[in-house]
């Protein structure tokens, strides 16, 4: 995801500029660093962190890949 | 007045009786002086009695609630040092209900993971908590998370953070101060520090005379998307600032991020003193 961004610097001047976004993890994950990261993240949650968001990314994945197998 | 008869032989039986109590606690068996003269009896006998060794390290419940569980503690650690899952607040932990820790060190390192997770710690803890944090490392999860209560926290002396999602879950953080950090390493998850507070306003990251040092493995923000949230970095070399804002630019959609010098620098050909601003981002589009 871009963003579009006014910086001002100190000077006074000003530079548009565009930067790219941490992308949220999506609900289905499709490509295998999806699947990577969703399943990594999902395995820190068990170990202190909880993210509903994550963890119900990776039960979709593993589901998914459950139906697949 | 009627005077009283005192039997002298049952008066030595309960002087000697006093006597022994005091070497059963003091040891030895020398005679203890009974100063009649200056109608102490027994009393600096006593008051030389030691009144216990000093506590260095464990844990001393001071109150409890109805139903059994600790709600305040002193806590005492020698090695100044709390790790992982000591005080969480789920409700099969026997502090569930804690609310207030009294911690006897002057300074504490924090080491590990969800110390105080779920904790219902008050904020008067919290802050005295944060004043001796020096450093977070560990390499752990989620210290403070879901830790309601805490809507402040500023660490005025913890100079490393070595700590993923340090803060997640804490729904109520509005401003999170950090004055003399110069390093942080957001572990494994690469989730920062404060990933999806959305009621976070404030953020501030070293100071002047304390640079924050950027490396690629440590940021803030992630999906932290408050449109009132201003992160302000201060950094100590021109050539971070375009890092700095990158990376924290990458967790969020919202915020407007500033950056400031920690001392003299040059940046884009010009020269700041301590303390200038050196670039002001805000999101457009």
């Amino acid at each position: 995801m871009i963003i579009h961004c006014k910086n001002t610097l100190g000077d006074g001047t000003i530079i548009y500029k565009d930067y790219e976004v941490d992308d949220p993890i999506p609900e289905d994950p499709e490509t295998e660093e999806q699947q990577e990261e969703a399943l990594t993240r999902y395995a820190n949650s068990l170990t202190g962190a909880s993210d509903p968001d994550l963890i119900s990314a990776a039960e979709t994945m593993i589901t998914k890949l459950s139906k697949e197998d | 007045m009627a005077e009283m008869l005192i039997d002298g032989a049952k008066l030595d039986a309960c002087n000697t009786a006093e006597a022994d109590a005091i070497r059963a606690k003091t040891g030895g068996s020398s005679p203890i002086p009974y100063d009649y003269a200056n109608n102490k009896g027994f009393a600096d006998a006593i008051a030389a009695i030691p009144s216990g060794t000093t506590i260095t390290d464990g844990i001393v419940v001071k109150a409890r609630n109805a139903s059994g569980y600790a709600t305040e503690i002193d806590y005492y650690k020698d090695d100044g040092i709390i790790y992982s899952y000591q005080f969480p607040g789920e409700n099969t932990s026997p502090w569930r209900d804690l609310t207030t820790i009294n911690i006897a060190p002057n300074t504490i390192a924090l080491n590990g993971s969800g110390i105080f997770r779920y904790s219902k710690i008050s904020q008067a803890t919290a802050t005295a908590l944060y004043e001796k944090v020096t450093e977070i490392i560990g390499d752990g999860n989620a210290m403070f998370m879901g830790v309601a209560s805490v809507t402040e926290a500023v660490l005025p002396n913890c100079t490393h953070i070595l700590s993923n999602q340090l803060f997640r879950g804490c729904t109520n953080l509005q401003i999170l101060r950090l004055p003399v950090c110069a390093t942080v390493k957001s572990g494994t998850n690469a989730d920062g520090v404060v990933p999806q507070l959305s009621n976070l306003t404030e953020l501030t990251v070293g100071s002047v005379g304390h640079p924050y040092m950027y490396t690629s493995n440590g940021h803030f923000l992630y999906q932290t998307n408050n449109t009132n949230l201003i992160a302000t970095f201060f950094i100590g070399s021109g050539q971070n600032a375009d890092a700095v804002l990158s990376r924290e630019r990458a967790g969020s959609t919202t915020a407007t991020i500033v950056i400031k010098a920690a001392n003299a620098l040059e940046y884009n050909g010009t020269s700041y003193a301590a303390g200038d601003t050196i670039l002001t981002s805000e999101v457009t589009a």
